[in-house]
């Protein structure tokens, strides 16, 4: 299994930054994101993730989207589904998002995705 | 059709066209750096910005098709800038058979508390793996961003239907 790197040179700003490692098991989500037909950026992410769980090994995920949009919020709730079913079978799962202060209404999302996806997020200033 | 006189502030920006994700992010870009107001009122511009014109991009029913194949929704957007506000209004044709549809969507969302709004979004979370509900999310996180109801209105010309909508952004008490 290969590390996952997506738009790391930040060209395309409305995609954010994938960073997955597939060797430390950290894997960071970062920038904005309101790109086009998201699905087709979100499903490699997801299939990414659902093959490392396979084998077990402890993941964190770092979050720092500033900006996603509501077709992208529906892919984050998935990445976060798939990671509280690993927690649910004995993963070992740890989820960090950064948020800025002045940032109220990111703040009342990420509270959002911790009550649907029922999943523990630390959340972070940075 | 577009504008009434009682809309009439500064012309912030305006566009008419194709709603292309590089043209989205470039006015997104601009009222997030440009705007001379603090920093959480520019991002609640940005943000109610770019769910209107994605809005417009997904659901217009007037679209151009582009050199990659994607047919990308047409229609305008003004903001307009006041003393205590800016308004961001966009417009798009749209079949005659979701007017009904937008107006009760968008009523419900206007008489509903914040947190009965998270709640429905929430709701809509759960549907959205099985079919399309971005625009209903997208509605209310328009009220959400904003905190003030949605403006709407259906235009009827020469025999066409579109959506006007228009969200206020306060300067103060974001």
């Amino acid at each position: 299994m290969e590390n996952l790197n997506v738009n790391v040179d930040s060209e395309l700003v409305y995609y954010p930054i994938v960073d997955f490692n597939y060797q430390t098991g950290i894997c960071l989500l970062s920038g904005e994101s309101y790109m086009e037909e998201t699905y087709k950026f979100y499903e490699p992410l997801i299939f990414w993730l659902q093959n490392y769980i396979v084998e077990k090994k402890p993941i964190i995920l770092n979050i720092r989207l500033t900006y996603f949009n509501t077709s992208s919020s529906r892919f984050i709730l998935e990445i976060l589904y798939t990671l509280k079913r690993y927690k649910n079978d004995g993963g070992e799962v740890e989820i960090n998002w950064f948020y800025k202060n002045d940032d109220p209404d990111i703040l009342s999302e990420i509270d959002d995705f911790i009550e649907e996806a029922g999943v523990e997020i630390n959340i972070l200033n940075f | 059709m577009v504008i009434k006189d009682e809309e009439l502030g500064k012309l912030y920006m305006k566009y008419e066209g194709p709603f292309i994700i590089q043209i989205i992010f470039t006015f997104a870009k601009f009222l997030l750096e440009n705007t001379v107001v603090t920093k959480r009122v520019s991002k609640k511009l940005f943000r109610v910005f770019i769910e209107l014109a994605q809005n417009v991009s997904l659901y217009s029913v007037e679209r151009e098709e582009f050199i990659n194949g994607s047919y990308i929704g047409k229609g305008k957007v003004y903001i307009m800038e006041y003393d205590h506000f800016f308004k961001c209004i966009t417009i798009n044709k749209i079949q005659k058979e979701h007017v009904e549809k937008l107006i009760t969507n968008c009523t419900i969302i206007n008489a509903s508390t914040m947190e009965a709004l998270r709640t429905k979004k929430k709701e809509l979370y759960k549907i959205a793996k099985f079919q399309d509900t971005s625009a209903h999310i997208g509605l209310i996180m328009l009220h959400v961003y904003s905190t003030n109801p949605i403006e709407f209105e259906f235009i009827e010309e020469n025999g066409d239907t579109y959506f006007k909508i228009a969200v206020v952004i306060n300067k103060i008490n974001a």
